[in-house]
């Protein structure tokens, strides 16, 4: 399951990426997957240490995960800060949605 | 404005209740401790106290120690082991000896995780008429294929399960990896 996560994440969030700069589709994959490689376990090992499911956490998580996103896609897609941010908070906010839903069906 | 103060705070009470739900992607994983050495001091009774809410042994209820009992005690609660002469037992515990020992555990784990339960086993080093030393001497840990596996305290935590380790691993070695992809990507670069 968690793989699967991860490679919805990855998907995802690849298509937001290129949806806001719509150019070099396959380095976009290549930043999206190094990107979430980085960012998805860290958050996913922050969860297993909370004894249960609270939503305030996965929210505030989520956040720290996106502001860490931020610098990242800045200096790997090359896009500005404003855009970078702007990337990294769609991207986070459709994926935390999914990744909700997700966790709530299984 | 006052609209998004107002969704904030429904969202944070509200989700308040979710506070005792296992996370979906997680399974619980039981626990509970047992004391190896206690029929060695018949004389005394051991006593779990948990002082700080609800579950079993709690909210100042104290809770006699069956020999032989693997005792559990809600995940949220921190109890300590009291000892006592048989002879003296009261329930207000006046007189009664006090292990420095906290115990708790983590009632949850990933649902790839083989663990399925997790048994403290506490070891008493000593007892007197002044003086109450419980420690943590091993750990069983029990996997979902009904194979176990017994591993010593060495720290105050809990030692790592072998086969949770090995799945633990590989989550520790991607986010590595891939920042070590990240840092080439932009050395590369820089070098064009």
């Amino acid at each position: 399951m968690n793989v699967l996560l991860l490679l919805i994440t990855i998907v995802v969030e690849f298509f937001i990426i290129w949806l806001f700069l719509r150019k070099n589709e396959w380095w976009l994959l290549l930043y999206a997957v190094l990107i979430n490689c980085l960012t998805w376990p860290l958050a996913m090992l922050v969860f297993s240490l909370v004894p249960s499911w609270y939503l305030p956490f996965y929210l505030i998580i989520e956040l720290f995960v996106a502001l860490a996103e931020w610098p990242l896609l800045k200096l790997l897609t090359r896009a500005s800060w404003k855009r970078a941010a702007l990337i990294a908070f769609c991207a986070n906010i459709v994926t935390a949605i999914i990744g909700f839903l997700l966790l709530n069906i299984q | 404005m006052k609209s998004l103060v107002l969704l904030i705070m429904i969202t944070l009470l509200s989700t308040a209740v979710f506070a005792d739900v296992i996370m979906p992607n997680q399974k619980s994983v039981s626990y509970c401790f047992t004391i190896d050495n206690m029929a060695e001091y018949p004389d005394y009774v051991f006593i779990m106290v948990d002082d700080t809410g609800l579950g079993v042994g709690a909210g100042g209820s104290p809770y006699v120690i069956p020999q032989g009992e693997c005792v559990r005690f809600y995940k949220f609660r921190t109890p300590s082991v009291f000892a006592m002469p048989t002879a003296a037992y009261n329930e207000e515990l006046t007189g009664a000896l006090q292990s420095g020992l906290l115990l708790q555990y983590t009632s949850a784990t990933n649902k790839d995780d083989p663990l399925k339960s997790r048994q403290d086993i506490l070891h008493i080093d000593s007892l007197s008429a002044d003086s109450f030393v419980l420690s943590k001497k091993s750990v069983l840990y029990t996997y979902e294929d009904g194979s176990t596996e017994t591993l010593p305290y060495t720290t105050d935590m809990p030692p790592t399960p072998t086969k949770s380790a090995w799945h633990a691993g590989i989550w520790y070695a991607v986010p590595v990896l891939a920042a070590i992809g990240i840092i080439l990507v932009l050395l590369l670069r820089k070098k064009k």
